[in-house]
């Protein structure tokens, strides 16, 4: 990927993208539960294993790619999911990667066929559906965050690193 | 592999975070009612203020509806006296959704899922758009009918009659033989909107060539795919030179952000070195507007599940859960969205 595909930013715009992207980041202690194991870190990286999987098996981009694990960050640092059920951090990736799919993606499969690579958990349609109305209701209130035409800087460092 | 059942997560319990209850708002009467649901005119409770409330009716199958996601993302980014603005969006606990019904929810008035057909696509966004520009070339609605059936024969009396030969497979979907026009109908889309004299005053201060741009594109567009997959090969080229006729029906260009690179399945990878092709350049799908028919690999079965290139039934031990029954009976949050608007 050339940089060079990306426009010039005034300083303007990049401080205020800067600003925006720290309305959109995960809670301020979210690394620090992560490393002290109050979040279980193996967890959250085979979360992030399956939903590059399923990006690449459908030939997502990198921003929903890039989405979805935000939006599966945040909600892990504001949200507690039930300790000692992993499946339900699964659940949430599905539900992620089929809300960032939907948001970016022109062919978006049904989030019950998002489901490849083998994951170790598999969910039902209603299951997801229900996962997704709670992200959804979530999101939704947001600012979605992403602009059409520029990426915040960690979107852009990102997509770099994951495609070089 | 295991399977989670619905029951083990009680998400009843779960807070929709951030997300207000439909209740701090009093319905005061329905300003209208369409395929994407129903809109409200309602008054917030605590504040006395006015506003829309749209209600999205949620898709059994597909989750939260596609149309949904992309409208919040879209209004959120727009910021103008003229464009409805998106001030949240409440759920509603414990309402009944209309049942067995795909959600669908079109940005626009436009009745752009025609004769019964049921699949949302890229190709019904591509009529939609049609519609739109039509509509800022001639100033007013270009298929003001009451009802269906009446909306159906404008259709038909500016972009002629749909039979096999502009759009094949017209003939399969449900409600064809219902509604189909009992004359021949011409097309005469060109005649209606070609006119530069006719068009409104946003259209006639343009400059000469974009005014000619935009109307080629228009007159270009047969009666468009409404449905999907093979009606995508019955775009043709139009009377007048296509728009980018140089370039190939998907060609990559850069200059725009957000396209994706985007190849046939078992193409090249996901992110190619080369530097013209890759990262966020634009591939454009635009081409198929009006260079020609789509390749059958640009847009094939559209949101289809089936479709998918290389996203079969996943492979061995992979079939344990369910597709939820069609009448699954919602019992959790309905999303809504209070729409800040002027009602007069």
């Amino acid at each position: 990927m050339g940089c060079s595909d990306f426009e010039i930013q005034s300083d303007d715009r990049i401080k205020e993208m800067v600003e925006k992207e720290a309305q959109h980041l995960p809670g301020d202690d979210y690394l620090k539960r992560l490393r002290s194991g109050d979040l279980n870190l193996s967890v959250r990286r085979d979360a992030l294993d399956w939903i590059l999987k399923a990006s690449a098996h459908y030939h997502f981009g990198p921003l929903s790619f890039c989405l979805s694990i935000n939006y599966l960050d945040r909600f892990l640092s504001v949200y507690d999911l039930p300790k000692g059920k992993t499946w339900t951090v699964q659940l949430l990736a599905v539900a992620c990667l089929s809300i960032a799919a939907k948001m970016e993606e022109t062919k978006v499969p049904a989030p019950v066929d998002l489901q490849v690579g083998e994951p170790k958990f598999v969910f039902e349609a209603r299951t997801i559906y229900r996962m997704e109305r709670i992200n959804g209701g979530w999101w939704g209130e947001m600012d979605a965050g992403i602009d059409f035409l520029e990426f915040r800087p960690s979107e852009i460092a990102a997509a770099v690193a994951i495609s070089v | 592999m295991a399977i989670a059942g619905a029951g083990q997560l009680n998400l009843h319990e779960s807070p929709c975070w951030g997300s207000r209850s439909v209740d701090c708002f009093e319905k005061l009467e329905q300003i209208s009612e369409g395929t994407y649901g129903q809109v409200y005119m309602a008054r917030e409770i605590k504040t006395g203020e006015i506003v829309a409330l749209k209600k999205i009716r949620m898709d059994n199958e597909r989750g939260f509806p596609i149309t949904a996601i992309r409208e919040i993302k879209i209004l959120k980014k727009l910021h103008h006296e003229n464009v409805i603005k998106l001030k949240e969006s409440v759920t509603s606990q414990g309402a009944k959704d209309e049942q067995g019904r795909p959600g669908k929810c079109c940005p626009i008035p436009i009745n752009n899922l025609l004769l019964g057909a049921t699949k949302y696509s890229p190709a019904v966004d591509m009529w939609s758009v049609g519609c739109i520009f039509a509509e800022l070339l001639h100033g007013k609605l270009i298929f003001p009918g009451k009802d269906e059936p009446e909306q159906l024969n404008k259709i038909f009396e500016l972009c002629g009659a749909p039979d096999e030969v502009n759009w094949p497979g017209v003939s399969k979907i449900p409600w064809y033989n219902n509604f189909k026009p009992t004359r021949p109908m011409k097309r005469r889309l060109r005649e209606a909107l070609g006119n530069q004299e006719k068009a409104p005053a946003t259209a006639t201060t343009r400059r000469k060539g974009q005014t000619t741009e935009i109307t080629a594109f228009t007159a270009s567009c047969r009666l468009p795919p409404i449905q999907s997959g093979q009606a995508h090969a019955q775009m043709r080229p139009g009377p007048n030179p296509p728009l980018h006729g140089s370039q190939p029906p998907v060609a990559a260009g850069p200059g725009h952000h957000h396209g994706k690179p985007r190849g046939p399945a078992g193409g090249p990878g996901r992110y190619p070195a080369n530097g013209t092709n890759g990262g966020f350049n634009h591939q454009n799908h635009g081409g198929g507007y009006s260079s020609g028919p789509y390749p059958p690999q640009g847009r094939g079965a559209p949101y289809g599940s089936s479709g998918m290139p290389g996203a079969g039934p996943r492979g061995s031990g992979g079939s344990g859960y369910g597709v939820g029954a069609p009448n699954y009976s919602q019992d959790g949050p309905t999303e809504v969205l209070v729409l800040d608007v002027a009602l007069t």
